[in-house]
């Protein structure tokens, strides 16, 4: 019976071998299309004959590119081109279904039974919230919330930008964008960006006149890169400064000649803008404040904000008509994935995750949704390009079955989805329509009409 | 080889031979990028040297150890010549000087042959530990 069974295995094997040999590429899932899912696929699609199909949450592709980057920073943008040129040139084995949500619409399970692998790039966008009391006051919100309305996520919350006072706690360059995008609005310099016009128009109209960046540890653990630090320091009308206690400019001043390169050149900028913020516009990074409480008004709109200074015990009170918090993420893991302790994706190296022997398909993950939310596009880039050489290697001499893909499911549960000429089409008539005021394009915020139907 | 980082985009106006290493450690291809006063487009680097003189010979070290030699000519800009043969070089921000994905490393014997790196590229180059 046994042997019978092998037989019949090894012929059904040999089959789709051929069959395969003839015509049938493996098929591969990505779930994400921002740059760690982007970059991954470029690699494959150069190395292996894998045909690729991307799943993107968002009806739009791209991610933190579209979704994250800073609209002043429009350069970093450019890598657009590359995915671009990607999906022109690999038509016949590369296809996007945007406004497709892995988990929801097609489960986990579903997609490892569609596909001879599946790569998680879908990056971590559960953001750590600030937990205490008064926290749930109106005008107080993430960072990642704030920057997805600038940027124009589709049914963002407005935030209220008619107060003179932000506090914005947080040492990373979220916390920088937000400080920065608040500061420069008014000055009209995002106006060719791609901010939507309706949110530009509350930017523009801020009144921000005092800034305050919060941080939990000392001036030596911020989290900066260097070229938003400078930036910082150069905005006009604005007076950015480090407010820091005798000891801790002594220490900072102290310890440049030991640092490694990196840390002395970023140390080097924060030395130089020691001070106290004066004039009509100012920005005061000040550190090892600890947020106690939010006190919100007879509205419910945050009011000020009570931290401890744990330097000296002292507790101070902000002002604050705004208060944006940006102190890390958390990492979702998809229903079916396995987790491990830390509550992230159980990764068995360094991008293999942990499936259990029965799952059909190999499952790998790169990006912030494996190791969490750290470093700048270099080293999604760089981790990327490694994923992709292990899973076209893993794949080089492994064809294990002809996989069905998942377009047939999304068929017959109706789910809309954009494609990759929706996309295209939408790209264009964003550019468009961004053409008219002068602007690099003008982001839609609904996508109805571009769905498949 | 204690070799010098830059980022391939900086690296221009060449003269005789040069040896780039195209990225050695962990995952590595190198990008390139583009900077909007440099040049737009990279056209330049698809014309060939118009007289001997003008040839600069390059070497592209790959990640794998295998060399690639390239006839160049003075004022190529060396990513987008890695692009025009087709050797694996990444470059997101296309030259705009806006992130390090196309970073080489030089080896010191040419390193002075190059511009002085600027602050913005030094900085580019901070953002990660190569």
């Amino acid at each position: 019976m046994l042997v019978r069974r092998l037989i019949c295995r090894i012929e059904h094997a040999s089959f789709f071998i051929k069959s395969r040999s003839l015509s049938s590429k493996p098929r591969l899932a990505i779930v994400g299309s921002g740059p760690a899912g982007m970059f991954a696929c470029n690699g494959l699609l150069r190395k292996s004959n894998f045909a690729i199909d991307v799943f993107e949450y968002s009806p739009v592709p791209f991610g933190l590119v579209r979704y994250g980057v800073a609209p002043d920073h429009q350069e970093v943008k450019n890598v657009i081109n590359t995915f671009d040129n990607m999906f022109e040139k690999n038509r016949d084995r590369l296809k996007l279904f945007c406004n497709v949500n892995i988990g929801r619409d097609i489960t986990f399970d579903e997609l490892t039974r569609g596909y001879d692998a599946v790569l998680l790039a879908y990056g971590s966008y559960k953001t750590r919230k600030l937990n205490v009391p008064g926290s749930d006051s109106k005008n107080v919100i993430s960072g990642s919330e704030f920057v997805g309305w600038y940027n124009g996520v589709p049914n963002a919350t407005t935030p209220d930008l008619s107060t003179s006072n932000v506090v914005i706690v947080g040492n990373g360059n979220v916390a920088l964008d937000c400080a920065r995008v608040l500061s420069t609005a008014s000055s009209g310099s995002l106006r060719i960006s791609d901010i939507p016009d309706d949110r530009l128009s509350i930017l523009e109209k801020a009144t921000v006149k005092d800034i305050k960046i919060l941080g939990r540890r000392g001036p030596e653990h911020v989290s900066f890169t260097i070229k938003e630090l400078r930036e910082q320091f150069k905005i006009n009308e604005w007076d950015s400064k480090l407010e820091l206690s005798e000891e801790d400019q002594k220490n900072l001043i102290e310890s440049l000649p030991k640092l490694e390169r990196k840390k002395r050149r970023l140390t080097e900028v924060l030395v130089k803008n020691i001070g106290v913020a004066s004039g009509q516009r100012q920005c005061h990074f000040l550190f090892h404040r600890v947020p106690k409480r939010v006190i919100a008004d007879s509205n419910g709109i945050v009011r000020e904000i009570t931290v401890e200074n744990i330097e000296n015990e002292k507790v101070e009170t902000f002002a604050c008509g705004l208060l944006i918090y940006s102190i890390g993420y958390e990492t979702l893991v998809l229903d079916g994935v396995p987790q491990n302790q830390n509550k992230m994706i159980d990764m068995k190296d360094h991008c293999r995750v942990n499936m259990d022997i029965s799952c059909p398909a190999n499952v790998y993950a790169t990006g912030w949704c494996a190791h969490g939310p750290r470093g700048v596009i270099v080293d999604t880039q760089q981790q990327s390009i490694f994923v992709a050489d292990q899973i076209a290697s893993d794949f080089a001499h492994n064809r294990k079955r002809i996989a069905p893909g998942i377009e047939l499911i999304l068929k017959e549960r109706k789910i809309p989805f954009i494609s990759w000429d929706a996309w295209k089409l939408i790209d264009q008539q964003e550019r468009d329509k961004g053409k008219l005021t002068g602007k690099i394009r003008e982001k839609f915020t609904t996508f109805e009409k571009f769905l498949s139907k | 080889m204690s070799s010098v980082l830059r980022l391939a985009m900086r690296a221009t106006r060449l003269a005789n031979f040069s040896r780039f290493s195209v990225e050695t450690r962990f995952p590595t291809q190198i990008r390139q990028f583009q900077t909007s006063f440099v040049m737009k487009t990279g056209d330049f680097e698809y014309e060939d040297p118009k007289s001997e003189d003008e040839v600069v010979n390059i070497t592209y070290v790959l990640r794998d150890g295998t060399e690639r030699k390239i006839r160049g000519k003075v004022g190529d800009n060396v990513m987008f010549l890695a692009h025009r043969y087709d050797i694996e070089m990444e470059g997101a921000c296309e030259a705009s000087l806006a992130c390090s994905t196309c970073h080489v490393y030089v080896d010191p014997a040419y390193s002075d042959k190059l511009p002085e790196p600027l602050e913005e590229e030094d900085d580019m180059l901070d953002m990660k530990n190569f």
